[in-house]
């Protein structure tokens, strides 16, 4: 499921001549929120909200200034608390990977600070988020 | 003027390598600093550490070169909330070839409580074949000095 579609403008890009990391970050935590928002949480909801526990990002191809990027997302996990996602950067024009992101997000009680079980609504909505179930809805792989 | 980032000029490792503040505008909705807000501070953390070394990017040790991130491990161990005050604070795990292991340590003041901890590999990266290109032996002299030692890690 596509979660984000952007520019590496210029300007995000460091003296090495190639988007700077803290950028691909701020992209893939957009669209962890697309993804969460997806497994239906409502930013609206003041009560319940999502905390990142750990990150893992793996940049495979250099992403030079003016680059397309979309991001797709999948669940990775479903846990009691916690939701484990894969978000997968690639250049929109030609399709070659760019870079792959995972997290580990718990669902957060926002009065006790604390994490808190999943609710059904979520666990059912994250699993279609699965790369198999995602694969089957959509006719075959990706 | 004499450079701050001097091989003599390291002290005790881990290094501090930058200062922040927390302001509203890096909380998100959670009512806690933005992962991706935090990302700017510890990246610049590095940037300092790898200040060390010479230029960031251009001449050095006859060869036109830069540093490229490889991949990043981080974890997020306690919120931080509009108000807090920063130190980061870093140094290297292991050094390959052509690559540096590093840990950033994100701690609020003035508590000192760890919250979040990076950990990087960065390549050595040849600006004209755009390619991973091996460290100097100057440079793995540095790297030695900016090993974090054992009971830090």
């Amino acid at each position: 499921m596509e979660t984000y579609r952007g520019v590496a403008h210029p300007w995000l890009c460091d003296a090495m001549g190639h988007l700077n990391t803290r950028h691909y970050l701020a992209m893939f935590d957009d669209a962890l929120h697309h993804y969460v928002s997806c497994c239906g949480h409502s930013f609206g909801n003041s009560a319940r909200g999502f905390a990142d526990v750990s990150i893992s990002l793996v940049l495979r191809s250099e992403v030079k200034p003016g680059s397309l990027l979309t991001i797709r997302s999948e669940t990775l996990k479903i846990g009691r608390t916690s939701l484990s996602s894969r978000h997968w950067m690639s250049d929109a024009e030609n399709g070659e990977a760019r870079a792959v992101c995972e997290i580990v997000s718990v669902y957060l009680d926002m009065v006790e600070r604390q994490p808190t079980p999943l609710t059904a609504t979520i666990v059912a909505a994250a699993r279609s988020l699965l790369p198999d179930v995602q694969a089957t809805e959509a006719g075959g792989p990706r | 003027m004499k450079s701050e980032n001097t091989l003599e000029s390291i002290g005790r490792v881990p290094v501090e390598t930058f200062r922040g503040v927390v302001f509203p505008w890096h909380c998100d909705a959670m009512g806690h600093m933005s992962v991706q807000h935090q990302m700017p501070l510890m990246d610049n953390a590095v940037y300092h550490l790898l200040g060390y070394f010479g230029l960031t990017a251009g001449e050095v040790d006859g060869r036109n070169v830069g540093w490229a991130d490889v991949s990043h491990e981080i974890r997020y161990l306690h919120e931080l909330v509009a108000g807090d005050l920063l130190v980061l604070a870093g140094g290297i795990l292991s050094v390959g070839r052509s690559s540096l292991r590093h840990r950033t340590i994100l701690s609020r003041r003035p508590d000192g409580k760890r919250c979040t901890i990076l950990e990087g590999v960065t390549v050595r990266f040849d600006l004209d074949g755009r390619k991973a290109t091996p460290l100097s032996d100057r440079e793995r002299g540095i790297a030695e000095q900016l090993m974090l030692p054992a009971q830090t890690i």
